[in-house]
């Protein structure tokens, strides 16, 4: 008949062993599951961190190219526009100097017309001196050949002037 | 010496019984608890998870003293410490 | 009906010390060697990524066990973590192997009250750390000097009322269990008489459903509950005894 205990009963030895159970248990638990998992979640928030500072290091990275990108293509796009306006300067600046080019030759033909036409005046000028004075020889051997009354002598003067006046 | 043990097995048994009375007062505090948890639900059904669970720990330890009670009887049925002293 | 209520059976005793060998240290024994192997085998080859659903479980039951303590007993109080799990582990393992037909330690007083000492060392070591020895003991006569002994049996009411808590609720279950059982042996005893052969007269037929749904109580529900009251308290009574610093 193998012995019981009583329903409540109270030993000193028991809580000694009760005590040594828990706290042998207590350590076992800390040891083999407390300590590895807990250092397995500080490693990932330690990788996790680090990737986070990597991605953030790319990031600013990136910020930073795309600003000088921009900034190139700011200056590229402002070049671009500088280039336009010299080019427009440029045609403006030979279109005037063509438009003066043409003014100066319409200029020059007109000046070369007008002295065309003085030299013609000249020219028409000398020839009627010409005829006026073959005219006076004329009139000249006419006055010689009759006697010119002093009537006749200004109405002669007044027939050459007026053919003069005709003629010119 | 029949006589003796008669009595005090007698009176253990009787002390037993009178020792859980003591089971009125966990059964009328649970019972209010539980009813004002159920007014917490009613009030508000999201909470349900956390008023049970509290209901649930207060009841626990509100039980201990009908626990004592119950001991105290098993004791003076089951192992019967009277009979020693005699 | 043959009941007979009884503690654990001795194994061995050894001789010169006193010491005995029961149930109660047998079963302990096995549930820790339970608990031990599961730790191991759930933390062999942790890594860090690409984790297994074992290193989930893992991480699980540190996590919730660390959240637990934090939230309860506040940031200083992390080491205690190891000490609550372990505790929980033992109390509720223990209560839970009753359901393999095994004796459980926890219905034994001498557990219970090794644990509640335990306990009650740590809430005094954490008072007189907080306020001093002479503070610790200023504070028996603390509203009125009238009190005092008042405040002594409150103050060593703790552990006893931790301890009785635990132990009441788990013995009571297996006290109960076996009127069940013993209840239930006789009735089918009674239903089966009428059968001839002597031994089919024994077979304990209604023994077979209804333990089960009361074993769902007393074992699952009010073992785990208890234990988990049992970590609580302690926790409370330990961030208390400590919190009187401020």
């Amino acid at each position: 008949m193998p012995e019981y205990l009583e329903f409540i009963s109270i030993d000193p030895w028991r809580l000694v062993m009760t005590w040594g159970n828990l706290l042998i248990l207590c350590a076992i638990v800390k040891r083999l599951l407390f300590r590895p998992v807990q250092a397995i979640l500080q490693k990932r928030e330690e990788q996790i961190a680090e990737d986070y500072r990597a991605a953030e290091g790319a990031r600013a990275e990136a910020q930073a190219l795309r600003q000088e990108y921009e900034q190139k293509l700011e200056a590229a796009r402002a070049e671009a526009g500088e280039l336009l306006d010299t080019a427009a300067r440029r045609a403006a600046e030979r279109e005037e100097a063509m438009l003066r080019e043409a003014r100066e030759q319409a200029g020059a033909v007109a000046e070369r017309a007008r002295r065309e036409l003085k030299r013609e005046q000249e020219q028409a000028r000398s020839a009627l001196k010409r005829e006026i004075s073959g005219i006076a020889i004329d009139l000249a051997e006419r006055v010689v050949e009759r006697e010119i009354s002093p009537e006749d002598h200004e109405k002669l003067i007044e027939e050459f002037l007026d053919q003069v006046g005709d003629a010119s | 010496m029949m006589l003796e043990r008669a009595i005090i097995l007698g009176a253990s048994a009787i002390g037993a019984g009178l020792a859980m009375i003591a089971g009125i007062g966990p059964g009328i505090g649970e019972g209010y608890a539980v009813g004002k948890a159920c007014e917490a639900i009613g009030r508000q059904p999201e909470a349900r998870g956390e008023v049970t669970s509290t209901m649930l720990l207060g009841c626990a330890i509100a039980e201990t003293t009908g626990i004592y009670g119950f001991i105290v009887a098993l004791i003076l049925l089951f192992v019967n410490p009277l009979i020693g002293k005699l | 009906m043959e009941l007979n209520v009884t503690g654990a059976r001795v194994f061995f005793e050894v001789p010169g010390l006193g010491l005995r060998i029961t149930e109660t240290e047998v079963v302990s024994w096995l549930v820790m060697a339970v608990i031990a192997a599961l730790c191991y085998w759930l933390t062999r080859n942790l890594q860090v990524r690409g984790v297994s659903r074992r290193q989930v479980v893992a991480e699980l039951l540190v996590k919730t066990a660390s959240d637990f303590v934090k939230s309860n007993m506040g940031e200083r109080f992390a080491g205690f973590a190891p000490f609550i799990a372990s505790l929980f582990a033992l109390s509720a393992l223990s209560s839970l192997s009753s359901l393999l037909g095994l004796y459980p330690p926890t219905a034994d007083l001498s557990t219970e009250l090794g644990w509640a000492l335990l306990v009650f060392v740590m809430i005094t070591y954490y008072k007189v750390k907080s306020s001093g020895l002479g503070g610790y003991l200023k504070g028996f006569t603390q509203p009125i000097a009238v009190l005092t002994p008042f405040n002594i049996i409150s103050e060593i009411s703790t552990p006893i009322s931790m301890a009785f808590r635990h132990f009441g609720n788990i013995a009571s279950g297996t006290v109960i269990t076996a009127l069940v059982y013993g209840a239930l042996a006789s009735l089918s005893h009674l239903a089966l008489s009428w059968v001839p052969a002597a031994f089919v007269r024994e077979i304990p037929l209604f023994q077979l459903g209804l333990p089960a749904f009361l074993s769902i109580y007393f074992d699952l529900f009010s073992g785990l509950l208890q234990a988990f009251i049992f970590c609580m308290l302690t926790m409370m009574y330990v961030s208390a005894a400590a919190g009187e610093s401020k």
